[in-house]
């Protein structure tokens, strides 16, 4: 189950990271996957399934990826690599976004790497009694996901989508905006600048002191603001579309789990 | 057909721009993204949009499905945006719009472009990343086929009234299937030479179409800082 | 003498899930230039056969020899000389475009790009596929498929040419033109030729017969003496 951002939601410095870590990942994940070549045909097949899930129907706009399955049979290297191919491949068709590959591709991996550790850890807890691996399996999807699903409220949170910090105000534009003051916002550049204050509202005010015919213009946005309010917004939409998927990709694993036990154990 | 086989099918075409080269395409693309994302109001996101509409009629592509898809990620955009409805309409509407564009831009990139010319771009940066990529695109459309047909057995089958269970049953199969054959894979690959890598060489060069192409995007990119 | 190319003796293989299968009974030779057809019904043991030639499967017992070695060991050493096209050609293709998919093993042996373009749309010419060649992998029937597969093994002039049941779905016509570039490399590069046979009519382009049963290799012997046997009635399906 994956919630996609897509382009023009985040600020540049936290899609730029998540290019910048998840370039990083890659370099350490393909090391470790060169050693295991046999295994990249099942990675990509993973793939390709992955994406052929996606685009199963649920009801409602979210989707399931299997991403858990992926962690659990391929590991943590070759599964972030299937993450990157998977969210390339989508941000072509307009799912998710392109500039916003990078981040995506680390909230896609979290749940096959939780997948891949808890499923480590617990799958021989019930020993080889019938279904109790499927089970775990769901289980383990289910936890997966959740985590995952934190992840991603909590780069919400930390994003904190403060109408300033999100949208770049252009300084010299400033007599353009005053006649539209609440549907046009002015766009910062010195992005720099308004990440050390976005957690002080008052300091962030101070900062309008100088360009005092901008104070007027932005008091709509801003002063409305509040961080438990983005949070909280977001997750009274999201959490129940969250559920639903993880619900049924948990059931979906878990039988396929309960399957591979069956004709091929040795890939558990 | 899948958006993915979609936009496959009109790749592989011959319209005007399907023939010009993958890397003027993606400047192009990449500029139009970068003026969408970063756009201070409605304005340039609007041009990119009209731009790249009247682009894609002229290419005979299915515009209306592009249309409806790029909605898909609007959606996600306002789970972010219309929790700061409290800060009044206009914020979330933005959120939306550079959304809904940024995907009819890329829609219409892959409209345009095959797969596997992207591939060879980016085969410059990680040759390995690459040929995973080219894996990922030939199996899918295999898993295709193969879901098409069993999901025809199905129906032909009368199993088409328990559809979350044939769904389900097929998602295993599928499982199954891309086990067994990922095996076989390896060994086919092995018996031909497989050395890490897959060729695959362009034959299309830059031509005036391309130039004509970029000075338009340099123009549209500089006019959006200008104006 | 003709130069012995592949030998196998009696092997046995165990799956992981501890289903066995062999191929024993009378001794697998294949000589230089030879044309040989493997029959026998479903399940018989030819594929398996013919996975142990290729080294795909390691055999728990008996021995195995393609071009003098191990092919489970060392495949590499002798891969740019065996041309294979399994049952599911699927499996095998994977350049996006035809073209590429015939160039594939070509540039992966090390030949230059010139080069193998040259020798691909050669072999597509000869086997009648050369107007498909820009074509994705994916759009192509099951017969052409075949034929791009066919067309992958023989760009490389190999020694010996391994096939599992390749001739199925091609073509009346596109099958003239393969069987004639396959006696073409027979008859100029001494190029050796095993094939597993479930069409009777497949057996003409044939000399030398194994049949296969149960695993077991009951027959070993030149073509006519398998007709007139009369053994052949209740092994191979009719068209």
């Amino acid at each position: 189950m994956h919630i996609e951002i897509p382009d023009g939601v985040l600020p540049f410095a936290i899609w730029f990271a998540g290019f910048a870590i998840t370039a990083i990942l890659l370099v350490v994940a393909i090391y470790f996957a060169k050693k295991e070549e046999k295994k990249m045909p099942l990675a990509a097949l993973l793939a390709a399934l992955s994406l052929l899930v996606m685009s199963v129907p649920l009801g409602l706009p979210v989707h399931i990826n299997l991403m858990v399955l992926v962690g659990i049979l391929v590991g943590p290297f070759w599964a972030l690599i299937v993450s990157f191919v998977t969210n390339s491949i989508l941000a072509s068709v307009g799912h998710g976004g392109v500039t916003v590959i990078g981040i995506n591709t680390i909230l896609l991996w979290s749940q096959a790497l939780f997948g891949f550790l808890i499923f480590r850890a617990i799958k021989d807890l019930g020993g080889e009694k019938k279904g109790v691996k499927a089970i775990m399996g769901g289980l383990t999807a289910f936890f997966s996901l959740f985590l995952s699903f934190s992840l991603l409220a909590g780069l919400v949170f930390a994003v904190n989508l403060n109408p300033d910090e999100v949208l770049i105000h252009d300084h010299s534009h400033d007599h353009h905006s005053h006649d539209h003051e609440d549907e046009h916002y002015e766009e910062h550049h010195d992005e720099d600048e308004h990440y050390e204050d976005h957690h002080d509202e008052d300091e962030h005010h101070e900062d309008h002191h100088d360009e005092e015919h901008h104070e007027d213009e932005h008091h709509g946005a801003h002063d409305y603001y509040s961080e438990e309010l983005s949070v909280g917004g977001f997750l009274a939409v999201a959490l129940p579309l969250f559920l639903y998927a993880a619900i049924i990709e948990a059931i979906i694993v878990a039988l396929v789990i309960g399957f591979l036990q069956k004709s091929r154990p040795d890939l558990l | 057909m899948t958006g993915i086989g979609l936009a496959d099918y009109y790749a592989s075409k011959e319209g005007a721009f399907q023939k010009m080269s993958a890397y003027s395409k993606l400047i192009f693309f990449v500029s139009f993204l970068f003026v969408t994302i970063s756009a201070e109001n409605y304005l340039f996101p609007g041009a990119v949009f009209v731009t790249v509409f009247i682009f894609g009629v002229g290419t005979g592509l299915p515009v209306r499905k592009m249309l409806m898809w790029a909605f898909f990620p609007a959606f996600f955009a306002s789970l972010f945006a219309f929790s700061q409805l409290v800060a009044g309409f206009g914020f979330p509407i933005i959120f939306l719009v550079r959304a809904y564009v940024a995907a009819y831009l890329a829609l219409f990139y892959t409209f345009t472009t095959p797969y596997f010319e992207t591939f060879t771009i980016f085969s410059k940066v990680s040759p390995f990343l690459a040929t995973v990529l080219f894996f990922t695109y030939r199996y899918f459309f295999l898993f295709l086929d193969i879901v098409k047909n069993k999901t025809t057995m199905v129906k032909v089958r009368g199993g088409s009234e328990r559809r979350f269970v044939s769904a389900g049953k097929i998602v295993g199969f599928l499982v199954l299937e891309m086990i067994d054959r990922a095996e076989r894979i390896y060994s086919a690959l092995k018996i031909r030479g497989f050395r890490g890598r897959i060729f695959y060489s362009s034959k299309k060069k830059m031509g005036r179409s391309d130039l004509a192409l970029l000075i338009f995007t340099l123009l549209f990119v500089i006019t959006s800082k200008i104006i | 003498m003709k130069k012995e190319l592949a030998k196998l003796h009696c092997v046995k293989h165990k799956y992981p899930d501890e289903t066995e299968v062999s191929a024993c009974g009378l001794e697998f030779v294949v000589r230089e230039g030879e044309k040989v057809a493997l029959v026998g019904g479903n399940g018989s043991g030819k594929t398996t056969l013919i996975l142990h030639l290729l080294g795909i499967l390691n055999p728990t017992e008996g021995e195995v020899s393609l071009l003098g070695v191990d092919p489970a060991k060392d495949f590499s050493k002798v891969g740019k000389s065996v041309g294979a096209v399994m049952q599911r050609v699927d499996d095998q293709l994977v350049g996006p475009t035809a073209i590429d998919d015939v160039k594939f093993s070509l540039l992966n042996y090390g030949m230059s790009e010139k080069e193998a373009e040259k020798r691909a749309e050669e072999t597509m010419r000869s086997l009648g596929i050369y107007e498909i060649k820009d074509k994705v992998i994916h759009y192509l029937s099951g017969g052409q498929k075949k034929r791009v597969a066919i067309a992958g093994a023989l760009a490389l002039h190999p020694k010996i040419l391994i096939l599992d049941e390749a001739f199925n779905q091609i073509d009346p016509e596109g099958l003239k033109k393969v069987v004639e570039t396959i006696e073409r490399l027979c008859r100029d590069k001494k190029m050796a030729v095993v094939m597993a046979v479930s069409n009777r009519e497949d057996l003409e382009y044939f000399e030398k017969i194994f049949l296969l049963k149960e695993g077991k290799i009951k027959f070993a012997g030149s073509k006519e003496e398998f007709l007139s046997s009369g053994i052949d009635d209740q092994f191979c399906s009719h068209p």
